[in-house]
């Protein structure tokens, strides 16, 4: 041996590594949703970050407790629970309250993630997975006037910590004072289109839908802020087009061909949040390339379904949570022809 | 401005060329015992020619075999024969080997000599020469050339691409030889296209060598029907397969399909240096290029080394290590094969020495996977890394097979892109080993 | 209510009345010994019989592809078993278990390089042989302890896997996998065995292993029943001849050779007295 050289390593090639690893990737979708953190807090204030600290939190300990209940090692480091948190708490109406909110976030890291095997074995996107449980109890109508309009920037209520009552009477939205905000709960943009039709939302202007001063969850309003992020997630190389572009793609193709306007079906709802952030999600969607289309323009036909003859006008949510366990089957029957064919 | 072409798929890892790339291509010191193995190449091993106590001279021949695929050693170095045992090697475990110990003259057989007249050879004596000389691809492969060269009846070959592309970080040789030595390369490529009959050739050259680039192009001017291409800056682009399919747009079919079934043969920039000096001088191969480079190296150079010569005396020669040491490794970072001894032998076949410090050297723990696809877009073989990976982790060998695992050629772009740090390469090689054996097995009991 | 109560009805009648049907004429045709069989195996499927689970192997022997003393984990017993319904007579052999022969672990053996990798033997054993100085040593990740389905293999301090005598069935799946064949199948009988696998010479041996067998043929000398020969530098004993006597394990200068008691524990004495437990 050469002077003053200990034992050697070794292993099998490569022995180089790309310098992404997962908490790497884990906090690169951190920082892409920063802009929309930002932009919530402009449009509901203080307490938008209020229910994302909630939400982090509360998938942190999560995952955490049932890890240990499981005897497994645990993998806090990994910032999966962080993103799942933050995601979750965007798709959450800004006047839910905290207690909710932690229990969604509860529900999403323990049911959806962890009882499934930890990441990388789950088939449901978590965060949304939380969203709609919560949605599914009974008495998800009163959440429905969660929805409140954006206050902050108009003006009012910056530092107000909303904490929703409910009660027999209905839903009742209050600060932490017990002071009561009347007035500010609304219907969505979608839901106002579907029970009211086209003409109701001639007067919701393009930029407005754009920049997110309309009512709608937390993290979903914002276009803007979001396709900063996604742009970000592009240049990195954690997302590609194809996920994204093709259900955005559908959405428009479907919505030109009802006559409705592609770009309010666009800004509208969760579709930027859901295709950028929740459809591409490593784990639960499709891994070959002619897969992840497929993928797209399903759930870009659901989507338009949904919002058209589903119960609820809003359906990105479901419609991502019903094609993951597909996607397994769609990355079946798409295999890449080999090389030399 | 060259159009750049390039493959699907591949990754992008750094350059770390910087390091010797600018350091002009040094003679070796001489060491005082040379190692040669009997096996430094794709075929049957030589049988050794030479006894203990005989004395030999540089270049003349020490061993050979009697098949068609394989290819003569001969000695580096003049002296006398030490012993013929089973010695240390790089591929990590002992071979049968000659050992010389220097006389200190460095003489050379009588055999090689300048022949003026090479120009005036009829392609079959050209090829002999190449067979004789036992050069084999110096790209790392170490496919016998003779063997290349000789395409089975019917096989017709249009074109001859030379690679030059060099995609492993790290590794400068042949950079240096097309920038010092453009004229002799281009000459022997004109050999290799005279024995194959065939008169157009691409010269294969990545991006990140726009001083390559122009000096073969200088040269490959005043030759007809060789044209320079450039390639985009992709790992591994310097694949056979990938070459071909970026220059020409053919796919070449799995294995046993080779390049020569869609008409082409891909020789490196060092073999067809060695051709030249070959058909020229008659010289055997017996030395090459080695670049000595890495994080832990304290002067990273270019030699021109005798075969033969132990990893730790090129050690030596380039300032020794710096730091704690993680790994030696033969060849590129990511297709490399790490040492556990330097008192190993140089063979045809290294193109590099890496040492790499510790922290460079160190992996991740390997997770489960998360289903990420980055394998599958890496891979340039359009195979499924992730699941060959798994299938090879829970002993599922015959699913392996059928997703064509003997396709893969081991490239590393799957583990060097992995955020889970899978170690695809290991897998896939524990697999291809046992799918193999029960192959064996199976026409064992038949 | 009705409608869905008389539809659902409907189709389970349906259903019902076509597997009735389907059971009846559409059934394939099975030798009765087959399942004879299956049911005396010991339904592990531990496939060391060479063929796929118990079921597998029935199928083999009915079509005489198989002897009846295939299944080494159901021992003489069900061998005659088996006999007993094919019409063969079986002779009764030796009880075979596994063994580990080697006591090279973390403490006494050294590592030539240091591993990142898979943690499997036989993928370690593609670098360079393994981590192990050694090249004959065990390995220690455990491959043989996951390939055992009858759970008799567990893993010891020293990264030396330790064969649960009372569990293990000498099926030879441990055996079949090792890539170094340390861990092999002798008779349960044999009472004195040589723990090492080494065919090194002595001076190799001590280079890399503090515990190995170094051919210093002291035991093949004091052998009184000279049941011990030396096969290319490595002890081996010659159970037949072995009187169990023990002047071996008490003259070697390594502490190669260890003796096994009823129980299958593995004890060394020297004059008497218990020195070490084989880990």
């Amino acid at each position: 041996m050469a002077d003053g050289i200990d034992r050697l390593m070794l292993s099998a090639p490569s022995h180089l590594h790309s310098p992404v690893d997962v908490p790497q990737a884990m906090h690169d979708v951190i920082i892409a949703l920063i802009p929309a953190l930002i932009a919530a807090t402009i449009f509901f204030g203080l307490n938008a970050i209020f229910l994302s600290a909630v939400c982090v939190l509360s998938a942190c300990i999560t995952e955490v407790l049932v890890k240990r209940l499981l005897n497994s090692p645990l993998t806090l480091w990994d910032s999966s629970a962080i993103v799942t948190g933050l995601l979750l708490a965007f798709t959450l109406p800004p006047a839910t309250p905290w207690w909710l909110a932690a229990f969604a976030s509860f529900i999403a890291v323990a049911l959806a993630k962890e009882l499934f095997g930890g990441i990388g074995r789950n088939i449901f996107n978590p965060a949304l997975f939380g969203r709609v449980f919560i949605f599914l109890l009974p008495g998800w109508k009163l959440l429905l006037n969660g929805y409140i309009d954006p206050l902050w920037w108009k003006g009012q209520g910056f530092f107000t910590i909303i904490n929703t009552k409910f009660s027999t009477a209905g839903v009742s939205i209050m600060d932490m004072a017990g002071k009561h905000l009347d007035g500010i709960a609304g219907a969505t943009p979608l839901v106002i289109r579907r029970t009211y039709g086209a003409l109701a939302i001639k007067n919701i202007r393009y930029v407005d839908l754009f920049l997110g001063n309309i009512r709608g969850s937390l993290g979903e309003t914002s276009a803007f802020a979001l396709l900063i992020g996604a742009a970000y997630l592009l240049y990195k190389g954690h997302i590609n087009w194809r996920i994204p572009g093709s259900i955005i793609g559908t959405v428009a193709v479907v919505s030109i061909l009802w006559r409705q306007d592609p770009v309010f079906h666009i800004l509208a709802g969760g579709l930027i949040l859901g295709s950028f952030f929740m459809a591409t999600d490593w784990v639960t969607s499709p891994i070959t390339a002619k897969g992840q289309i497929v993928y797209g323009v399903l759930i870009g036909l659901f989507v338009m379904l949904m919002r058209r003859f589903g119960i609820k006008p809003e359906g990105v949510a479901l419609a991502i949570l019903h094609l993951n366990p597909v996607a397994f089957f769609i990355d079946r029957y798409t295999l890449p022809n080999k090389f030399g064919g | 401005m060259i159009k750049l072409k390039t493959f699907p798929g591949g990754v992008h890892p750094p350059d770390r060329k910087s390091l010797s790339v600018h350091k002009q291509i040094e003679p070796a010191v001489i060491p005082n015992v040379i190692v040669c193995p009997m096996s430094q190449h794709i075929g049957a091993p030589c049988q050794p020619r030479v006894k203990e106590g005989d004395k030999v001279k540089a270049g003349q021949l020490i061993g050979q075999a009697d098949s068609f695929v394989s290819a003569p050693v001969h000695a580096p170095i003049s002296g006398t024969i030490k012993a013929v045992c089973l010695a240390p090697h790089p591929i990590g475990k002992p071979v049968m080997a000659v050992t010389i110990e220097s006389d200190g003259l460095d003489a050379w057989d009588d055999a090689i000599q300048e022949d003026l007249y090479y120009s005036r050879l009829e392609p079959k004596d050209i090829l002999n020469r190449v067979r004789n000389a036992g050069i084999v691809g110096l790209g790392g492969a170490a496919f016998p050339t003779a063997v290349k060269l000789s395409p089975p009846k019917g096989k017709r070959i249009d074109t001859v691409i030379l690679n030059g592309v060099e995609c492993e970080p790290y590794l400068t040789a042949d950079h240096r030889i097309m920038l010092e030595e453009p004229e002799k390369i281009i000459a022997g490529l004109r050999l290799i296209m005279k024995v194959l009959n065939v008169d157009r050739a691409f010269i294969g050259i990545e991006s990140n060598k726009p001083d390559a680039i122009e000096s073969m192009s200088k040269v490959a001017k005043g030759e007809s029907g060789i044209y320079v291409q450039g390639l985009k800056l992709k790992y591994p682009q310097g694949a056979e397969k990938q070459l071909i399919k970026a220059i020409l747009g053919r796919e070449v079919p799995p294995p046993p399909c080779l390049p020569l079934d869609v008409g082409v043969v891909v020789q490196n920039a060092g073999t067809c240096l060695a051709v030249y000096e070959a058909v020229r001088d008659n010289k055997p191969l017996v030395e090459r290029v080695v670049t000595v480079t890495g994080s832990a190296i304290n002067d990273p150079k270019n030699l021109r080394v005798r075969l033969g010569t132990s990893f730790s005396d090129l050690i030596a020669q380039c300032g020794n290590t710096n730091g704690s040491v993680g790994k030696v490794i033969m060849g590129g970072p990511m297709m490399g094969i790490a040492q556990h001894r330097l008192d190993v032998p140089v063979i045809k076949g290294t193109s590099g020495i890496l040492v790499l410090n510790r922290k460079e050297a160190a992996k991740q723990e390997s997770r489960a996977c998360i289903r990420c696809g980055q394998c599958i877009r890496a891979c340039p073989m359009n195979l499924l890394p992730n699941l060959l990976g798994i299938y090879c982790e829970k002993g599922r060998w015959e699913d392996a097979e059928k997703l064509h695992i003997f396709d893969c050629m081991e490239c590393g772009s799957c583990s060097y892109i992995c955020p889970a740090s899978r170690q695809m390469v290991h897998l896939i090689k524990l697999g291809k080993q046992e799918i193999l054996s029960i192959q064996k097995k199976r026409e064992a009991k038949s | 209510m009705w409608p869905s109560m008389l539809t659902l009805g409907g189709v389970a009648l349906f259903s019902a009345l076509g597997l009735g049907i389907a059971s009846r004429f559409l059934a394939v045709e099975t030798d009765p010994r087959i399942k004879q069989i299956t049911d005396i195996l010991p339904g592990a499927n531990c496939g060391g019989c060479g063929f796929a689970g118990c079921s597998g192997f029935a199928d083999a022997l009915i079509k005489g592809k198989a002897e009846p003393g295939g299944c080494s984990a159901g021992g003489i017993a069900v061998a005659q078993q088996v006999g007993n319904i094919l019409g063969i007579k079986i002779e009764s052999g030796p009880k075979k278990i596994a063994r580990v022969f080697c006591r090279g672990g973390i403490r006494h053996a050294r590592d030539k390089y240091s591993y990142t990798g898979v943690k499997d033997c036989k993928a370690a054993a593609i670098l360079a042989g393994g981590p192990k100085a050694c090249e004959y040593g065990c390995l220690g990740m455990g491959t043989c302890l996951r390939a055992c389905t009858f759970g008799a293999i567990s893993m010891g301090p020293e990264h030396i896997p330790v064969i649960d005598t009372r569990k293990c069935t000498g099926c030879g799946k441990c055996a079949a996998i090792c890539p170094k064949n340390v861990i092999r199948l002798v008779p349960e009988a044999q009472r004195f065995l040589v723990l090492c696998n080494s065919h090194d010479k002595g001076k190799t041996v001590k280079d890399v292993c503090q515990i190995g067998c170094i051919a210093c043929q002291i035991c093949v000398k004091k052998c009184p029943a000279e049941a011990i020969r030396m096969e290319d530098s490595l002890a081996v004993i010659d159970s037949e001849k072995c009187t169990a006597c023990g002047i071996c394990q008490g003259k070697c200068p390594q502490k190669v050779i260890f003796w096994t008691d009823e129980q299958g524990m593995i004890f060394v004495s020297e004059e008497g007295k218990t020195v070490a437990k084989a880990c």
